[in-house]
């Protein structure tokens, strides 16, 4: 082949080449940002999957499972967030939410109707008891108890939990208080319960007694119980942490890239939800417009808070996995003279809130009952992105979302409080730092750019010593910056783009931002914003850490 | 020009597929991934794992060979006692009368030929569950009861076995008036007998020693017994205990039917208590056991029915049965740490001595043991024990146990 034969043909690969890259995409399209994840397939085809709880605690204990790449999380939309879907819901994060809108949190209705609950089906075995009922509506509710050394400790966490945790985006139960009085409950013709040998046999009054023999016990015979409305739609397993489920044709990221399983980390430690594992997330099939599709929800919050569901939370919960080998072999050879510093926090003696507190809390070293992929993937970004959720959650909504759980012994709800509001700061101000707390960008017409700070507006750091821009025209075909101007430094938060920009005919500009603090090292993380010159500049991308 | 049309062939080939799936927003760009997942949908495939975990927890498949009513086999039996080696036991059992009584029927027997079968047939659900009556037949089989001598001089080198058989039946009621309180009363019947043993590496009981030595050894009455017994259990985890205490009495009296020899009583006490420190992380647990037998003038403790002291539950430098007599004081104290949640090791020290009168005990007589043990359990229980312990004339103990201590 000639020197003559290979120009024509280099030609020919370097345009199909450009042409490849130019097809991959160009890094904004004209719909940016997008706010719904445009989950368009139908599910229907989507089967029952069971998880075995013991599988989950090996698979991440023992196998690392899940993909561990360091890499930004896949669904967040070009400005970072997180588009609502079939797994979250912009609440908090998008608009303000007052008090009595936390404490309704993802309540229809009041609870199960006045008149008698017709057990349906119960659970007899197992760590926490229950039974389903049907109340004179009709509606279907799972029916939890308080165990009888800590009255009102689950039902009063799960109901604070429920609430904050609708408040931050995600899909959860209406989760009730109620009252169950014995002589108010029937059991319904053919309702069975598993015997010793876990076969089904007719359920009698016997065995309900049995149930109510494991529950905390009012004065005056009643129980309070938690009352969890029955999800709609076809249940179909659990949702896993990581991967995807193989027969849900919009199920395409990783779980251990999803940007609100990662960022749920934040607020599972906040509320110390060490129980954050497969086993308390419920998929259901849900008819939409027509199609099927799946949901994802997380269930189960009795231990959360100060409450381990049937005893009061371990010293354990928060602070080391189930399994560490570090800690084990260092307790085994030091004949048990090595004590966990965790083993001797203190804790006070309020039955209905359990064990929780706020000075031992370090909210970056907390930690699940055992490993979790995506919160184990989650970067500095993903951080941010919750404690800012987090930090929109008004202090009296806190205080609103406890005085729902109805304690009696008003030092719980005190205390609750508190320590809920204490842990509250220490999130904000470990994860509002941990990487450049800019945000709110607008770049008006004239050319100035304002902005905000998230970490000085929750109040957890004192202001930026400084800020330096670096402007670039941006190609958003080929993904190409050219810088324009000299890097500016500016103490404020505004700004003004290059004279040469403003009068460019250029469809998008970018800056790339950086604060500084000497007490904030990660502040100093690059943060890239995109505007797009449309009657005015609009956001249209923002990268932190790109 | 021939290279120029390739060149511009190849640029329109492989640029127009591209461009035509080129998409203008993203969620057009999205929606075509899913379009691309929709084409290769498949089920979930658990793995080999899994799948056997998610048997075990949906099946319990030891409630197949071991359920609760019907037909089971097990790894031991009910009263299967320390030295018999490996075993297994088979029978029948079942809730009767709408779950109002219960009967057991098993068998069971070890590689070393102990033999027991039982009948048990009770009412469990009396008073509100407060009253428990039941009655029950035992046939018990142990060929190779190890048997020293009496009394702390007894030597190693004199190790020997005899051979136990006891046909009995036993009527019982049981109280409960609260969650921590016991009492109940037994009333039997019971024919021991006493034949040569049958373990080959020793000699036999009868070659040894003669009937002043192990009074009982040639003739073994009939006996009819009674017992009334009590405990306080606080413990926060009967089969794990890290906190409370447990405080049991127990008398016997047995009646001599046919000799008019050997009618004695015999009292047990049992003291546990559980001392946690770091929210339960560390725990120091403490025993005394006092088991004492006294005869009344003319009247003998058959050597076969004295207490014993040695194993892995009461002097662990000295083998099971290592020594015996009509009254053994023992007492265990172990420093128990938490490793991780599955595991709990132990330094343990022990002590304890035998005399053929309660008078006779003195601290001065008291042996010794100390070591160190491995515990996996889980919250309720102990599933697995290894303790390893020394500090007696006769080496290095150590003990497998399926088993707490105490």
């Amino acid at each position: 082949m000639t020197i003559r034969t290979w120009i024509p043909l280099s030609a020919a690969l370097s345009i199909t080449s450009a042409l490849v890259l130019s097809a991959a995409g160009p890094k904004f399209y004209r719909d940016d940002p997008i706010w719904n994840d445009p989950e368009t397939q139908n599910a229907s085809s989507v089967q029952p999957v069971k998880l075995s709880e013991q599988y989950d605690f090996v698979e991440n204990t023992f196998l690392k499972a899940g993909d561990r790449t360091d890499r930004r999380a896949m669904n967040v939309n070009s400005v970072d967030e997180v588009p609502d879907s079939s797994w979250f819901e912009n609440r908090i994060g998008r608009e303000p939410w007052d008090a009595a809108r936390v404490v309704r949190g993802p309540d229809r209705g009041t609870g199960p109707a006045e008149g008698p609950w017709t057990v349906t089906g119960a659970k007899s075995e197992g760590i926490t008891p229950g039974f389903t009922i049907r109340d004179s509506r009709g509606d279907i509710y799972f029916i939890k108890f308080d165990p009888p050394s800590n009255p009102e400790m689950a039902s009063g966490a799960e109901v604070i939990s429920t609430k904050l945790f609708h408040t931050f985006g995600y899909l959860v139960p209406e989760n009730y208080i109620a009252t169950l009085r014995r002589d108010a409950v029937v059991i319904a013709p053919g309702t069975t319960v598993d015997d010793e040998d876990s076969k089904p046999r007719p359920m009698d009054g016997d065995d309900l007694d049995d149930l109510l023999e494991k529950a905390a016990r009012r004065d005056d015979g009643t129980f309070r119980v938690i009352a969890s409305k029955a999800i709609p739609g076809k249940p179909v397993g659990h949702f896993r942490y990581y991967g995807t489920r193989p027969d849900d044709p919009n199920d395409i990221y990783p779980h251990e890239h999803r940007r609100e399983l990662r960022g749920m980390v934040v607020f599972a430690a906040w509320l110390n939800h060490d129980d954050s594992r497969s086993i308390n997330s419920h998929d259901t099939l849900q008819q939409e417009n027509g199609r099927a599709i799946v949901r994802h929800y997380l269930l189960d919050f009795g231990s959360t808070l100060g409450s381990g569901s049937t005893k009061a939370q371990t010293t354990r919960a928060g602070n080391e996995f189930i399994w560490e080998a570090r800690p084990t072999f260092v307790t085994m050879l030091t004949l048990g003279f090595y004590v966990r510093p965790w083993v001797k926090v203190k804790y006070p003696d309020i039955p209905a809130v359990g064990r929780i507190e706020s000075t031992y809390f370090r909210p970056e070293i907390w930690k699940p009952e055992y490993p979790n992929p995506a919160f184990a993937n989650a970067r500095p970004e993903d951080y941010f992105w919750a404690a800012r959720i987090l930090s929109r959650v008004p202090d009296d909504a806190v205080k609103g979302a406890v005085g729902a759980a109805k304690f009696s012994d008003p030092r719980a709800t005190d205390y609750l409080t508190k320590i809920l509001l204490e842990r509250k700061t220490k999130v904000l101000k470990s994860w509002l730092n941990a990487t450049n707390p800019v945000v709110g960008l607008q770049l008006n017409a004239s050319g100035t750019l304002s902005f905000d700070n998230a970490a000085e507006d929750a109040a957890v750091a004192a202001d930026a010593e400084r800020y330096t821009l670096s402007w670039s025209r941006f190609d958003n075909a080929t993904g190409a910056h050219t810088p324009v101007g000299s890097e500016q430094s500016v103490t404020t938060k505004t700004a003004q783009m290059p004279r040469e920009l403003l009068s460019d005919s250029g469809e998008f500009v970018a800056v790339t931002i950086r604060a500084f603090h000497a007490d904030q090292p990660a502040w100093q993380h690059p943060l890239t914003a995109y505007f797009r010159r449309s009657d005015g500049w609009k956001l249209i991308g923002l990268e932190r850490n790109p | 020009m021939q290279q120029w049309r390739i060149a511009t062939f190849l640029c329109t080939v492989l640029a127009l597929p591209l461009s035509a799936d080129a998409q203008e927003t993203r969620a057009e760009a999205i929606e075509k991934q899913r379009a691309e997942k929709a084409s290769q949908l498949k089920k979930y495939e658990p793995t080999g794992l899994e799948k056997t975990l998610l048997y075990v927890e949906e099946k319990n498949p030891l409630t197949r060979f071991a359920p609760y009513n019907g037909f089971f086999v097990e790894y031991g039996y009910s009263g299967k006692p320390v030295g018999s080696g490996l075993a297994l036991g088979a029978g029948w059992r079942h809730d009767l009368f709408d779950r109002n009584a219960r009967l057991v029927i098993e068998a069971g027997q070890s590689l070393r030929a102990y033999r027991r079968v039982r009948g048990d047939f009770f009412l469990p659900r009396l008073l509100d569950e407060r009253l428990e009556i039941g009655v029950e037949a035992v046939y018990t089989y142990e060929p190779q009861q190890d048997f020293f001598g009496l009394g702390l001089e007894s030597s190693e080198d004199n190790r020997t076995d005899f051979l136990y058989e006891a046909p009995s039946v036993e009527g019982r009621a049981l109280v409960k008036p609260r969650k921590w309180l016991n009492a109940g009363v037994r009333f039997g019947w019971t024919d021991a007998s006493i034949e040569r043993g049958k373990d080959k590496r020793f000699r036999s009981t009868d070659e040894v020693f003669t009937v002043a030595d192990a009074p009982g050894l040639l003739q073994q009455p009939t006996f009819l017994y009674n017992d009334l017994f009590g405990t306080i259990d606080t413990r926060d985890q009967p089969g794990n205990a890290r906190s409370g205490g447990y405080y049991g009495v127990l008398w016997r009296h047995y009646g001599d039917s046919d000799l008019n020899r050997f009618t004695f009583d015999r009292v047990d006490v049992d003291l546990q208590q559980f001392i946690p420190i770091f929210d339960k992380k560390r725990v120091i647990a403490l025993r005394a056991r006092l088991m004492t037998t006294t005869a009344a003038t003319g009247q003998e403790v058959p050597f076969y029915f004295q207490p014993t002291l040695g194993g892995g539950d009461s002097l662990r430098s000295a083998g099971d049965y290592r020594y015996r007599d009509r009254n053994v004081f023992s007492g265990n104290a172990e420093y128990r740490w938490e490793a991780f949640s599955g595991l709990d090791m132990a330094l343990f020290s022990d002590f304890g001595t035998v005399a053929p009168r309660l008078s006779d005990i003195r601290f001065a007589d008291l042996l010794g043991a100390y070591g160190i043990g491995f515990r996996f359990n889980t919250y309720k229980a102990v599933f697995l024990r290894l303790d390893v312990a020394g500090g007696g004339d006769e080496g290095i103990h150590i003990f497998t146990k399926f088993s707490k201590a105490f």
